[in-house]
């Protein structure tokens, strides 16, 4: 469908559309464990007529949204750690501040075209889906022994209260610039990487990892949005609908998370994903137009 | 209960909530009045559909959107009125980092202190210091003095002719470092500006737009069919039509402003015996 053709409906059935649409990823996106930026961006961008420029300011600032509201709690009940994220955020924001500017450099296609193969990596990565609760770290690196990166937190599930250090700074704040790099280019929120390298490569605890990866959100985000904003890349039109929507769909998924198949949502996620990072990728290429 | 969680944790959560609860409610109520069409938005909402397909540049081009912190001014419009709520939302966290600042210094962790004022200074620079110099780096894309036509060449071609001037198809591309050139050192120059603007009607085409173009056949077509049909196949390119629409000059690169200026003299409109500024 072109623009042109699309063109024709009446103004406000898009607000309402997208409203509809990212109260469903936002539903979605909580009981399949993931952002919904991640899902809005190839998804929209690949199947809706709004220019790419445009679907990544709406999704970045979906991400943004969405961290915001979640992350005063989970600081408040330690499942975050503002110490843990400090260092990792300033590297973050570098690289999506880089990120947006980049994005905005290069051509349209070549963008679309790296979504595409972004969102089928991250395919990939969630598929293997390796975590672990609680890795075992060995001695602190120079860094975390600084900064004090450690803590302890109580987990209600379990009641206990979880001991936990980290260790390879260095590489992880190498892979928290090339994070915020992506965020930052796409639009996208980078929970699917964030936790991985929080939880896998730093040896923090999973639920700790989740909590702190919002946190890093927060920040990482809130950089390259300014960039989107300044560029006129925010549109209220497409931005509010769709951040208003996931943010109430996102409440109906926390409650139908205990009763939700989870593990069939997420197969169904991964599948979206696939699809839509497959023609992301296409569109990009120019071979599906 | 977070255990031994400092408490610049909590003050940072507490800061947070207000901000983003702010924010948000920011953003419903002046979505509200701008989707009501309560204040009246810069951009008429009708024409949204037909200009969000477009890139970024385009809408620029053709809205008039400001850049940089351009919008501030505009906040008494519908549309900016609910931009300055998303801004208000991106604002939260450069307030509770600047919060918690001032609370590890306090406390003396001056690692941590320090950490929180080097992200408070990124934050500062992508506020400010990009917002510039994305803005300076976008304005180059098309010169805001090329015409804006309705991309029917018959038309174009017509228009110029009673001026006694020719067309001018520039073909460009978003993100192009030899168009960007072309456009800082050559159509900057006040003279090959004088001489566009005097002999030639100068319309810009991107080359990988949708906007629709009219062929000299009539034929309509997306720019980047036009593109297509007239063989461009490297940007910056320029074409010249004459008074018939028949193409008498094609121009492939980017060319500095002594080369060009001889172009638009062998291809300036003939029984054309006006005074060349730039040889007096």
């Amino acid at each position: 469908m072109s623009g042109a053709e699309l063109g024709g409906v009446a103004w406000w059935w898009w607000p309402l559309g997208l409203f509809a649409l990212s109260f469903a990823f936002g539903v979605v996106a909580v009981i399949g464990g993931v952002g919904g930026g991640v899902l809005f961006v190839p998804l929209v961008s690949g199947f809706f007529p709004f220019h790419i420029d445009f679907v990544r300011g709406a999704g970045l600032m979906l991400a943004l949204s969405g961290s915001l509201a979640a992350t005063p709690s989970l600081l408040r009940g330690g499942l975050a750690s503002l110490r843990l994220a400090l260092p990792l955020a300033l590297v973050g924001s570098v690289g999506s501040i880089a990120g947006a500017l980049l994005g905005f450099a290069l051509p349209a296609d070549v963008v679309q075209t790296a979504l595409g193969a972004t969102i089928l990596g991250i395919v990939v990565l969630m598929w293997l889906g390796s975590k672990a609760d609680r890795p075992r770290v060995g001695r602190p690196d120079r860094i975390a022994a600084a900064l004090r990166l450690h803590g302890l937190y109580h987990d209600p599930a379990t009641k206990e209260d979880v001991d936990w250090r980290v260790h390879r700074t260095p590489l992880a704040l190498l892979a928290f610039a090339g994070i915020g790099l992506l965020a930052g280019m796409f639009g996208l929120g980078a929970g699917w990487a964030n936790v991985p390298v929080l939880n896998l490569l730093m040896g923090a605890p999973l639920k700790l990892s989740v909590g702190t990866s919002a946190f890093l959100l927060t920040v990482i985000d809130t950089s390259a949005a300014w960039i989107y904003l300044h560029r006129g890349a925010i549109l209220p039109m497409l931005v509010a609908p769709t951040v208003i929507g996931v943010m109430l769909g996102a409440r109906i998924g926390a409650r139908l998370l205990r009763v939700a198949p989870s593990g069939v949502v997420r197969r169904v996620v991964i599948a979206i994903l696939f699809v839509s990072g497959l023609r992301a990728l296409l569109k990009g290429l120019g071979i599906w137009v | 209960m977070g255990l031994e969680q400092g408490p610049e944790q909590s003050v940072y959560a507490r800061w947070l909530d207000i901000g983003a609860r702010l924010g948000f409610a920011a953003l419903a109520a002046t979505f509200l009045v701008y989707v009501l069409g309560l204040v009246e938005p810069h951009v008429p909402r009708e024409q949204l559909p037909a200009l969000w397909t477009l890139s970024l540049a385009e809408y620029r081009a053709r809205t008039g959107a400001p850049a940089g912190w351009g919008w501030l001014g505009w906040v008494g419009r519908g549309d900016y009125l609910a931009l300055a709520a998303i801004a208000l939302v991106c604002l939260t966290t450069l307030v509770c980092y600047a919060r918690v600042a001032f609370f590890f210094f306090r406390r003396r962790e001056r690692a941590q202190g320090w950490l929180a004022v080097a992200q408070i200074g990124v934050l500062l620079a992508a506020m400010f210091a990009f917002a510039g110099a994305s803005h300076a780096a976008e304005q180059k894309e098309v010169p805001d003095w090329f015409t804006d036509t309705f991309l029917d060449v018959r038309e174009d071609v017509a228009e110029a002719r009673k001026g006694g001037k020719r067309v001018a198809y520039y073909f460009w591309l978003d993100g192009c470092p030899y168009c960007r050139r072309m456009v800082e050192d050559t159509f900057s120059d006040p003279r090959i500006k004088a001489r566009l603007l005097r002999d030639f009607l100068p319309v810009a085409i991107n080359v990988r737009g949708d906007r629709e173009v009219t062929a000299a056949d009539g034929k309509a077509m997306p720019e980047k069919d036009f593109t297509r049909a007239h063989a461009v196949r490297g940007t910056p390119t320029v074409l010249f039509f004459d008074e018939s629409g028949a193409v008498v000059r094609r121009v492939v690169g980017h060319v500095p402003p002594g080369e060009f200026e001889r172009i638009l003299d062998q291809v300036r409109p003939s029984g054309d015996n006006r005074p060349n500024p730039s040889r007096r």
